[in-house]
């Protein structure tokens, strides 16, 4: 089981929102990383059909996109921005998403029950979803994208919101679905990726620039990534030789973590490349190649 | 299941409730109690609301020698060129005149130029000059003449508030030779008719010139105890007394289901792109006919169980009435009524409030409807005026089964026409639908930019 995505574009009017899209899909949590308007909720709709792609193909299990009635039936798709009908109570609107996906009463009520447990909602059966918390909601996501028992599940920038525990049992909850299934992960928080996906793609400027394992990945900053200290005044200088990852105060110092094709010219110490460090490094390459 | 599930989530949404509302609030101030007091009226315990007769009703058999058995359309011409010039020196007397242009009032006021056409119009008819005419003896009119009610000297108020004048005497002695102190036209009905479009061309659309109006308020004459016997055997016989009133019901529930529905049909599809729920439903695999036909179906189930519910408020007395009698009614008038007269309408606004809100994803549709639902009021006459486009058929009427039958080809081919139309656009909904939901269609973005313009600049206007 698989998706196989081939020289896919989308555009909008003149404006072209992904070019010539190639990847490969295979069985587990795969995240498509990418900052905000790079393109990965364009992917994830065309993937979730309810966007039409301009060209190219897209296989999903062996079938194409256009068939989507087909697709439908082996997909579960979280939006990034949902809702459901505010006075509806989660036991109903996971009826009423089930009997939309046509599933036979006696499994719709088996599969209500099931995807409650998995998601522990079970308790907040008959609250309104309005009264339900953030990551509440976001398990209520889960579980409707759940109901069919999908082959594979799109969900997009998922942690949005969500504090940090809930995240954190957000991803084991998508580390134990992704045994079985596709997981294809949308987020622009490379933490994210880093805590759940065992495959990733970058998107930047509706482009593939990396497609890969998380090894590959922290391959390309490892050797790149250092971290120094200067003084406050010092900043603005350093950050027009430097792209700056992160920065923290220390008293009147300030600890920077940075890239740097070459060891540095200045103090500073060599540091383990984590993904964000890798993507930082891969966007502001991609950046200066494209000029 | 879906069919259910969509007619829970209407009859439990606030549009719903508004929609009963107002629905409540037209049949309550338009139809309610009419049944009960005709049955009483008949009995003579009350008077009725559709009979001028005083102590008649439609349920009552008229009696040999009564003084009056109400009256009849008929057109004299004596007596709409009478009325109708009447009329005219009033007004033109005033210079303000009464239009209905949409149905809603408005008064007219012509120039010097205007309003010397109009005197020389009465010139001809009444052959007197204008000098004459700005002083018209007080009886050069009859004293009721249409529903026009001239007050004379002689005329006593009492203290009640009450009048009593001079009626039409009928043996007055015949000094009414001379036309300068009685209407007497010099001119032939085809030429007064012929004037009298004139006079409408001056003044503008919907003024009281127009042959329907002159006829509706002159062209009245006493009906004959055999008439009035033949009405009151076409109310039982025909009409199996329900018929009469299953009419009127819908002749009222038809204004309200000409455009309510379309407010619960545009609440209801804009609702998923409003509870961002859209993509949750878009990305499933129901099929999209099934989708829309279920909700179709729901909201015109919605629209139509209560309408039928009201209907028992004048069905049960008459079942009453029915047993009391012994005169056998027709107990499922109501519902073939329904069936026939209401059905097709809600079904139309239903379906083009669907299209139109699946096609723009805004609430046009509303004033679309509305502005539909407002021109066909405006033209359409309230009985027997049923043409091929028409949305809602008037019979304001207890009486008239004839008129019903008279117009029955054109009356099916228009409700025909209807549901053919609401099929056509479910049709149409099925496949815009199925478009935007597979992102064939994505016009959305603009269209909502534009409807937001739209929206913030209007009250922007309003506040200027």
């Amino acid at each position: 089981m698989e998706i196989i995505i081939e020289n896919l574009n989308k555009k909008y009017g003149k404006q072209e929102v992904l070019n010539n899209i190639n990847l490969n899909i295979p069985v587990g949590l795969y995240g498509l990383l990418g900052e905000n308007g790079a393109g990965k909720t364009t992917l994830m709709r065309i993937l979730a059909t309810v966007s039409e792609p301009s060209s190219g193909t897209v296989k999903i299990n062996g079938i194409d996109i256009k068939q989507k009635k087909e697709i439908r039936k082996i997909i579960g798709y979280l939006p990034q921005e949902f809702s459901v009908y505010p006075n509806m109570s989660v036991c109903s609107a996971l009826d009423y998403l089930g009997i939309l996906s046509e599933l036979p009463k006696q499994e719709r009520k088996t599969r209500v029950n099931e995807v409650l447990k998995q998601v522990n909602l079970e308790q907040q059966r008959n609250k309104k979803f309005k009264n339900l918390s953030g990551g509440m909601k976001r398990r209520f996501g889960i579980a409707q994208a759940l109901l069919n028992n999908p082959k594979v599940l799109i969900i997009d920038e998922p942690t949005a919101g969500l504090d940090p525990e809930e995240r954190l049992r957000f991803y084991n909850l998508l580390s134990e679905l992704a045994a079985e299934r596709i997981i294809l992960l949308s987020t622009h928080i490379a933490a994210d990726i880093e805590a759940a996906c065992s495959k990733t793609a970058v998107l930047y400027d509706g482009k593939v620039i990396f497609a890969g394992d998380m090894p590959e990945l922290l391959k390309i900053g490892a050797n790149k990534v250092y971290t120094t200290t200067l003084l406050q005044s010092e900043l603005s200088g350093f950050k027009k030789r430097y792209p700056v990852i992160s920065v923290h105060q220390n008293g009147e110092d300030i600890s920077c973590r940075f890239l740097a094709d070459e060891p540095p010219q200045i103090q500073s110490v060599p540091c383990e490349a984590t993904v964000l460090d890798s993507y930082m490094y891969l966007l502001s390459d991609y950046k200066r190649e494209v000029g | 299941m879906l069919f259910i599930k969509e007619l829970r989530k209407i009859c439990f949404s606030f549009v719903y409730v508004l929609f009963l509302g107002l629905l409540l609030f037209s049949w309550h101030n338009s139809f309610y109690g009419v049944t009960e007091k005709e049955i009483s009226a008949a009995r003579g315990e009350e008077s009725s609301v559709y009979t001028e007769i005083a102590g008649g009703s439609v349920l009552k058999k008229p009696q040999k020698n009564a003084g009056s058995y109400g009256s009849r359309k008929k057109e004299v011409p004596e007596k709409i060129m009478c009325g109708g010039t009447d009329i005219l020196i009033i007004e033109y007397l005033k210079n303000s005149y009464a239009t209905y242009p949409f149905n809603y009032y408005k008064e007219v006021v012509l120039s010097e130029e205007e309003q010397s056409k109009i005197l020389s119009i009465i010139e001809e008819i009444t052959g007197l000059t204008e000098e004459e005419i700005n002083h018209l003896p007080d009886d050069y009119f009859p004293a009721v003449n249409g529903n026009i009610i001239h007050f004379e000297n002689s005329d006593v108020q009492y203290e009640d508030g009450s009048f009593t004048f001079e009626g039409e005497d009928n043996n007055a002695p015949e000094d009414t030779d001379d036309d300068t102190k009685h209407f007497i036209s010099q001119v032939s009905y085809e030429r007064f008719k012929e004037l009298m479009s004139e006079a409408e061309s001056i003044i503008g659309a919907g003024s009281n010139y127009s042959m329907d109006m002159l006829t509706e308020y002159y062209g009245q004459v006493e009906m004959t105890y055999d008439e009035a016997l033949e009405e009151y055997n076409k109310t039982i016989n025909d009409d199996k007394v329900s018929g009469a009133f299953a009419r009127l019901f819908c002749d009222y529930m038809t204004r309200a289901l000409g455009l309510y529905p379309v407010f619960i049909a545009a609440a209801f599809w804009l609702k998923d792109r409003h509870s961002r729920m859209h993509e949750l439903i878009n990305s499933r695999q129901m099929k999209t006919a099934k989708l829309v036909l279920a909700r179709f179906s729901a909201i015109l189930t919605a629209v139509m169980i209560p309408v039928v519910l009201l209907s028992f408020e004048s069905l049960i007395p008459l079942l009453r009435y029915s047993a009391d009698t012994g005169i056998a009614i027709d107990v499922f008038a109501f519902i073939k009524y329904i069936l026939w007269w209401l059905l097709p309408v809600a079904s139309i606004v239903t379906a083009l409030g669907t299209f139109l809100t699946i096609l723009t994803s805004t609430p046009l549709a509303v004033l679309v409807q509305f502005v539909w639902w407002f021109v066909d009021s405006a033209v359409t006459g309230l009985t027997g005026d049923t043409k091929w486009y028409t949305l809602m058929i008037r019979h304001n009427l207890l009486s008239g089964s004839e008129i019903i039958r008279q117009n029955l080809i054109v009356i099916w081919l228009n409700r025909g026409l209807l549901m053919l139309m609401s099929v056509l656009l479910l049709w149409l909904s099925v496949i815009v639908y199925e478009k935007k939901r597979g992102g064939k269609l994505e016009y959305e973005y603009t269209m909502q930019r534009h409807w937001r313009i739209l929206k913030n600049r209007f009250p922007a206007c309003l506040q200027k």
